[in-house]
């Protein structure tokens, strides 16, 4: 069923619209959990949460691509759990260590003070991932937005897992000197 | 504001979406052909028992054994038709293979009936109505509310368009003014009328001036009185009335104050069987969902307002398909101990790693309808003992307890059944 009649089932509070969207987005919500959560138990949790969710947000909620809509739900939802999972203990996961990268975009190194509002910030990190080659920009959002392994990148556009780390470090340093440039220096 | 790591991974949810959409496309996977079959060979193994969605191996106690099962060979309906209906239980969230968790502040929320001294029990089975569509009906439906809504709301809504195609068929209306958005179709089956406030802070859907909101430290008489207005306004805009109301709230781990939401519905009892039971009733009826305000802990404010007019009669959408021979509970308490169980969304994963329940000693257990959330799985509505057991208490202090079915009716076929569910987890 494609999108727009799935939109269709949640207008008109059918609840058949969970099942063909569970249907259709069920693997692809799990993967994006999974990769932060590393947990089956609590990814299948966090994607039933996920249709929860959008049971509850659509309507009025329109939106464009289901599938980024739901991706980002999931998303949200998965890194709260990481994080309430990891306030007491460490985590090992694939999630933290792309944490640890992420870090070297920061200004100071681990945390800043900003002027700004986020919503800036967001239109900033837009402005930079578009100033830079299209390869280094699907890079860093398979990295950082679905928490993709080095590993499975590499094998994806058949680079060696070292270049990837370079190009993805590169990138870090790029967009840490690019918010540097737009005033988010302390 | 202070900026870590973890909020910049959480504004990456905001970066554009053609970016995300590209990268999604980006690249070429080597060696797919061996992924995709690991993946597939992973999936097919879970589809095998989402069919049937069965325990197929001991969580509950002790190994079952495929002895001293009861012989109802007679029976009406088989195992393998109960499995059928639990695809995944998509809206409980807390929902597992054996069992699903049930968040409630105190016993009595469970809502436990006596179970009734029948001998028989009836199995419904939902028919769609074939009802052409008619848009001249439609029409009439819609303007005999929009004009008292509009007053109501104090907002003017522009001229609707109708809408096809749908799914199924059916005609649907759109329209947005102000904080609210309409929604109303026609199916077969129904007309539905869905009225959507947005949050505007303190309140969300406002008629005559007038908040419409709940105390959720209320009880539910207290709740059903203090709507006693809005009811008298519902009732007018819709050009309808009912004799009955209740009062339906969802608990859920990680709410501070317990309630993620109070389901409140106005509807006739007496118009079909199943509205005796909780939840939504299946005829005519007014449902207001009340959920958070922004500033306000106690106080829920009406989110959604819907008004289901069914086109044809309800026995005539859910009608009896047969009447079953109940089991006693000393029948369903042997199945129960030896594993013999239905529950939600199963597969292979999920039961190796679900925390094991004993029953052993249960709390409580009542007699509940479960019909199958997806209908392509199974249009059968099935009368099951429900068993609860607590398993201990959510941080807002929330008893969870741990919730399975097993058939209140004679049920053929459940060796076979179970022994090919431990076939397929054994392949899985």
């Amino acid at each position: 069923m494609d999108d727009r009649m799935i939109l269709a089932l949640y207008n008109r509070r059918d609840e058949q619209a969970i099942a063909e969207t569970s249907r259709k987005y069920g693997e692809y919500c799990f993967t994006v959990a999974n990769r932060i959560l590393a947990d089956e138990q609590d990814s299948e949790e966090c994607v039933n949460d996920t249709w929860l969710r959008a049971w509850n947000a659509i309507p009025p909620a329109m939106p464009g691509c289901l599938r980024l809509f739901l991706a980002k739900i999931t998303r949200n939802l998965a890194f709260d759990r990481y994080k309430a999972a990891n306030r007491q203990k460490r985590g090992d996961g694939e999630l933290t260590i792309a944490l640890e990268e992420l870090s070297e975009c920061l200004p100071d190194g681990s945390s800043v003070e900003l002027q700004v509002e986020e919503k800036e910030l967001v239109r900033s990190i837009n402005r930079f991932l578009r100033s830079i080659g299209e390869r280094e920009c699907n890079l860093f959002v398979r990295r950082y937005f679905y928490a993709e392994p080095v590993k499975d990148i590499a094998l994806r556009f058949g680079l060696k897992e070292g270049n990837v780390q370079k190009i993805l470090s590169r990138t870090r340093v790029k967009l840490k000197n690019y918010l540097v440039s737009e005033g988010y220096a302390v | 504001m202070k900026l870590k790591q973890e909020r910049l991974f959480e504004l990456m949810n905001e970066i554009d979406d053609d970016l995300i959409l590209r990268a999604e496309k980006s690249g070429v996977q080597r060696g797919r052909g061996r992924r995709i079959w690991l993946r597939v060979g992973a999936l097919a193994a879970c589809v095998c028992l989402i069919v049937g969605a069965v325990l197929t191996i001991p969580l509950l106690s002790g190994n079952q054994t495929f002895a001293n099962l009861p012989d109802w060979e007679d029976a009406l309906y088989s195992a393998d038709m109960i499995g059928k209906l639990f695809d995944a239980q998509y809206l409980n969230s807390a929902s597992t293979n054996a069992y699903k968790k049930v968040y409630v502040p105190n016993s009595d929320d469970l809502y436990i009936d006596a179970l009734p001294n029948e001998e028989y029990l009836s199995v419904y089975r939902y028919h769609e109505p074939a009802v052409a569509i008619d848009d001249e009906e439609f029409e009439a439906f819609l303007d005999s509310i929009f004009p008292t809504l509009s007053d109501s709301l104090g907002v003017q809504f522009p001229p609707y368009e109708m809408k096809r195609p749908l799914p199924s068929a059916g005609v649907e209306v759109l329209q947005s003014v102000n904080n609210y958005t309409v929604l109303a179709s026609q199916t077969e089956s129904a007309s539905s009328f869905a009225l959507v406030g947005l949050t505007t802070g303190s309140s969300r859907i406002v008629l005559d001036g007038e908040a419409i909101q709940i105390d959720q430290r209320q009880s539910d008489a207290e709740v059903i009185a203090s709507l006693d207005s809005v009811k008298a306004k519902l009732f007018h805009i819709f050009g309808t009335s009912f004799e009955d109301v209740k009062v339906e709230r969802a608990y859920g781990k990680g709410f501070e104050y317990g309630v993620s939401s109070i389901t409140v519905y106005y509807y006739n009892e007496t118009a079909h069987p199943l509205n005796a039971m909780n939840g939504m009733p299946v005829s005519d009826h007014i449902e207001i969902r009340f959920e958070n305000v922004s500033n306000s802990k106690s106080i829920l404010g009406a989110a959604k307002i819907y008004y289901i007019k069914h086109r044809a009669d309800a026995s005539e959408t859910y009608r009896v398909a047969a009447s079953a021979k109940m089991i006693s509970l000393a029948d369903a308490e042997m199945l129960l101990y030896n594993g013999y169980v239905f529950g939600g969304h199963s597969c292979p994963i999920c039961m190796k790693q679900q925390e094991k329940v004993s029953f052993e000693g249960y709390d409580f257990v009542d007699l509940e309808y479960v019909f199958a959330v997806d209908r392509k799985n199974s249009d059968f509505g099935f009368p099951f003992y429900a068993f609860y057991q607590q398993i201990g208490r959510d941080t807002n202090g929330n008893l969870i307890y741990a919730k399975t079915y097993v058939p209140a009716i004679e049920v053929k076929g459940y060796a076979e059944y179970f022994q090919s569910q431990e076939r397929n987890h054994t392949a899985g």
